[in-house]
């Protein structure tokens, strides 16, 4: 289900980005099979809120964008994660760590 | 910082708009292609893979779009692009954006010019450093304050108050010098003022020094600082010029500083000489002002305990010079140099803002009224996709484009009416030399503008988000006609412009009453054909009465010999300039008298009730022979003769002045009444007539004639057959013959004196009568408006009305009656409104009620006149209705 995006809480598009980019910098189009692919196709993200994401992330300086070539010799923008969006990305992964142990402690407590 | 590349990022789309655009363009190209592969790569056909990525994603052109809202500078480009649109709407209509731009640049135009007067007037500190310390010293009485103060209090003051960081005298008037020793005398305005004045102050000379200790005692070396115009006009600029001297009234002396240029202090002067105040507990001529700088950390509440607490040790040590009730305050110096003018100058600012609201009105009306022949552009627009809140911004966007337009005009039409509305300003108002546009101004006009332009865009804005798409789109076949909103908000538009013009109109009508009423005011003498003209005496000679009844003789003899004059004279200060008071005991009556020494005091020649035609009801007036060496003599005016002498002949009875003075030169003789006269206005037009006494000026004591030269100038009067001004030659020439060391000055018709008397009436009432004038204009506007936008909408229903059998008066009255009903519901609550508000001006008024009966009619009237003019013409049209035409256009 292309719906599926929608099941995403809020902000974490954003951290799924910087993750995928912590491995390599990557283009648009990888990162979103990236995602699909890492989530076993339970997240698909429409390419509207990707971009939208990408712009965000880019002015708030948490990843870089570079034209470079790919594989197949086609030019396509690179995303890279700057020094930033490294430290942006393990906060947010411990956060997210302890937010989800808290719910799931609070889930089997009954 | 996230902030700035973001902001960085932002102008970069602006700005290069096509290549940020193309780059997302090829990236999301990319992003399909990839996808695209990815999917054939799996075994399907090139055309089954694209349909998938648009299924999965979506129509890329709509992500594009997704991604451009998601910038702040996207928000930017629209409004652009709204007010491109609106500037092209305002192309296309110019009557209409004239009528607005128009209605703005006056109803901004007045509120800056007024506000510019304000502002410096009443908002700017006054131009010394750190002004919020200064404060006035003053002698506090259960019925008010009393700024003059004797030299022993000021110098006790000055020793013993705590928190003060500087205390300075100056004399509150005085009379001036003679500068002589280049040509001709010329009459100086002077300022006696104490060692530390500039000091207190906080002005920093621009030549040389203030005056030392040594300077300001009595017998101290003569010193003079000359202001930064009289160096400039009379030294040309010399800036060697301190440590010579120059002659002043008879006596060198010498120059020790030059103020700086843009130094202003009230009392104006051309120069200011040492004080030399001494104690003398004899001396209880109350002459000096006290101004004093607080400590910065002493407030005004602490510093009312120290002079409070100074005025008491003062009770203390001279029980005799204090009365029981006299206690000492401070007052603010802003406050006390502003205060009197406060509330007229704020009932104007505040008649101003009305005629800002009324113009407010007329043009939200007026955008109604087109917002209603919009009505189909905007329903076709949101029925294109445009969201509700961007109509609103577009349509608040045109409204404010409106606004600033007009603020930026009204600015102009500000810096241009200004130097009109200073002429017309009288000169008693303070600090009219600070007067200027500065950027106090111009935030002023630009957040006017604004708050202008999103008030009367907000009504039609708000219909706007309300409009129906269906109803409108519907309508708009039939021939638009405004929604009901629309014109109830259009009709209570109306009725607030009239109320408030009511408020506007009833206000100025009591001021012209007011002013009309004090034009009409007899004086007490007749100030036609008199001209008038000042002279310092501080030739030291001239402390003697003898020295100066000579000089008297000698001039008037000359005067009178002139061709034109019919009789001249000489009086010790005229009708409402300032003038001594006095105390007095009845020798008949030693219960009776004025122990309070508020009896005014004039010397005068023997012709001066001939010169101002002042009546003699009874006894003799004075002669020639009521000299120096003649038996005193004393004449009396009628409001004294009912005060002191009531029921009985005051004729032959003998008064003495200036009881308890002995000490300093001011005890007079005994004196027998030998004349009453009519009485004189002396204050004020607006003020009754104040008990008087007059006397010879050749039988004047020596003390009081020394003390009045140094306070007050003599005057000069003189009866013309003919223009007075045309005299004034003449007589400058022969007073200068025989004193020729002191030149008269202040040519000044006694008409002039008496118009320039009530010169702030006059101000008021000018600027009221114009403001309410503009809201009546812009309220019969808008209320022609209103109609006429009905007529034209309702064009169908009177066709049908007409066709039916209804006839021309009927269809008249059915518009007049709309138009009246609206204007009957504004002159309601207008006249309650003014009821309540004209209460605010009732410190501006003489002679008439706030509630004057009289001019609430006249109002009345005049509004009813001119809504039913507004009325008649569109009436008139709406009779022309062809009724075929109209059913035509069904």
């Amino acid at each position: 289900m292309a719906d599926k995006q929608s099941d995403l809480v809020q902000g974490t598009l954003d951290m799924l980005i910087l993750k995928t980019l912590d491995l390599e910098p990557m283009h648009g189009y990888g990162i979103s099979a990236r995602i699909e692919q890492m989530s076993k196709g339970v997240f698909r993200v429409n390419a509207g809120s990707l971009f939208v994401a990408f712009q965000r992330l880019q002015r708030a300086g948490l990843i870089k964008g570079e034209w470079k070539a790919t594989e197949n010799s086609r030019r396509a923008k690179y995303y890279v994660l700057t020094e930033q969006g490294r430290k942006r990305l393990n906060n947010e992964t411990r956060e997210w760590g302890r937010q989800v142990a808290a719910i799931a402690r609070i889930l089997q407590a009954s | 910082m996230p902030t700035l590349r973001t902001i960085a990022d932002g102008l970069r789309s602006l700005f290069r708009k096509r290549r940020v655009d193309t780059e997302l363009d090829e990236e999301l190209r990319g992003f399909l292609e990839m996808a695209v592969e990815e999917k054939m790569k799996q075994g399907a056909s090139r055309k089954e893979a694209l349909r998938a990525v648009r299924l999965e994603h979506g129509n890329l052109e709509a992500a594009k779009q997704v991604v451009r809202d998601a910038r702040w500078e996207t928000f930017l480009g629209t409004c652009w692009q709204d007010v491109r649109c609106g500037l092209r709407m305002f192309r296309k209509n110019p009557g209409f954006t004239a009528v607005a731009v128009l209605t703005l640049t006056l109803g901004i135009g007045v509120n800056c010019a007024i506000f510019t007067v304000v502002n410096a007037v009443l908002l700017q500190p006054l131009p010394y450093p750190d002004s919020q310390h200064l404060v006035l010293v003053q002698r506090q009485f259960p019925d008010g304050r009393y700024p003059a103060t004797s030299s022993t209090k000021f110098l006790f003051w000055r020793e013993h108050a705590r928190g003060f960081e500087a205390m300075a005298g100056y004399t509150f008037a005085s009379s001036g010098v003679n500068l002589t020793g280049a040509g001709e005398p010329e009459r100086l305005h002077s300022l006696r003022v104490s060692g530390d004045f500039f000091r207190t102050l906080g002005v920093q000379l621009f030549l040389g020094r203030g005056f030392t200790d040594d300077e300001d005692r009595p017998g101290g070396p003569n010193t003079v600082v000359l202001s930064h115009d009289l160096w400039r006009r009379d030294f040309h600029g010399d800036s060697r010029i301190v440590g010579r001297t120059i002659r002043l009234g008879g006596q060198l002396c010498t120059v020790v500083g030059v103020a700086p240029a843009n130094f202003t202090f009230t009392p104006a002067a051309d120069l200011w000489t040492p004080l030399r105040a001494q104690p003398n507990p004899q001396d209880q001529t109350n002459v000096y002002r006290v101004l004093g700088r607080l400590r910065p950390e002493v407030g005004y509440a602490r510093a009312d305990q120290y002079v409070r607490a100074a005025g008491e040790e003062f009770r203390q040590q001279h029980a005799d010079l204090m009365n029981d009730t006299e206690t000492v305050s401070i007052r603010g110096y802003r406050d006390a140099v502003v205060g009197d003018v406060r509330p007229a100058l704020l009932i104007l600012f505040g008649a101003v803002g009305f005629v800002l609201l009324i113009a407010c009105a007329n043009l939200g009306n007026l955008l109604l009224s087109r917002f209603t022949v919009r009505r189909k552009e905007m329903a076709v627009r949101l029925a294109l996709g445009a969201s509700r809140l961007r109509l609103t911004r577009q349509l608040l966007i045109e409204s404010t484009l409106l606004g600033i337009t007009g603020g930026g005009m009204g600015l102009a039409t500000a810096a241009a009416a200004l130097p009109l509305l200073l002429r017309l300003t009288p000169d008693s108002l303070p600090r009219l030399g600070e007067v200027r546009l500065d950027w106090h101004v111009w935030t002023f006009a630009f957040v006017a503008a604004l708050i202008t332009g999103i008030l009367f865009g907000l009504a039609p804005a708000m219909q706007g988000a309300k409009t129906g798409l269906g109803e409108a789109l519907h309508e708009s076949i039939r021939g638009a006609s405004a929604s009901r909103g629309a014109t109830r908000l259009q009709r209570l538009l109306v009725i607030g412009e009239v109320g408030l013009s009511v408020v506007l109109l009833v206000g100025a009508g009591l001021l012209v009453q007011t002013f009309w009423r004090l034009q009409h005011e007899s004086p007490g003498f007749d100030p036609r054909r008199v001209l008038t003209a000042q002279m310092t005496l501080d030739n030291q000679r001239y402390n003697k009465t003898a020295a100066v009844a000579q000089l008297e003789d000698q001039a008037l003899a000359r005067l009178e010999s002139l061709p034109g004059v019919e009789v001249a004279a000489t009086v010790s200060n005229l009708p409402f300039d300032f003038g001594p008071d006095m105390n007095f005991a009845i020798e008949e009556n030693p219960s009776g008298g004025d122990p309070s020494g508020s009896t005014e005091w004039r010397a005068i020649s023997p012709h001066y009730l001939q010169v101002m035609h002042i009546t003699l009801l009874r006894g003799r007036n004075f002669t020639d022979r009521d000299n120096v060496s003649g038996a005193p003599v004393v004449l009396i005016n009628q409001a004294l003769a009912e005060r002191f002498f009531p029921g009985q002949n005051p004729l032959g009875q003998h008064i003495t002045i200036g009881v308890g003075a002995e000490a300093v030169g001011l005890a007079d003789r005994t004196r027998e009444i030998v004349g009453i006269v009519g009485n004189t206005k002396e204050f004020s037009l607006s003020r009754p007539a104040p008990e008087t006494f007059f006397v010879p000026a050749a039988q004047v004591q020596d003390g009081m004639t020394a003390i009045t030269n140094r306070l007050i100038p003599m005057v000069w009067v003189v009866r013309t057959s003919g223009e007075p001004h045309m005299l004034a030659k003449a007589v400058q020439r022969e007073l200068l013959t025989v004193t020729s060391q002191e030149a008269p000055d202040n040519f000044r018709s006694m008409e002039d004196v008496l118009s320039a008397s009530i010169g702030q009436q006059r101000f008021n009432m000018l600027l009221l009568a114009m403001f309410a004038g503009l809201a009546v204009v812009l309220g019969a506007v808008g209320l022609y408006g209103v109609l006429a936008n009905l007529v034209a909408q309702r064009t169908n229903e009177i066709g049908i009305r007409m066709a039916l059998g209804a006839n021309r008066r009927e269809v008249l009255r059915l518009v007049v009656r709309n138009g009246m009903r609206m204007t009957f519901a504004g002159l309601s609550l207008g006249i309650v409104a003014a009821l309540g508000l004209t209460r605010l001006l009732v410190g501006l008024l003489f002679g008439v009620k706030p509630t004057d009966a009289f001019t609430f009619a006249s109002v009345v009237t005049l509004l009813c006149g001119v809504a039913l003019l507004a009325c008649y013409i569109p009436a008139r049209r709406a009779t022309r209705v062809d009724p075929i035409e109209a059913l035509r256009c069904e």
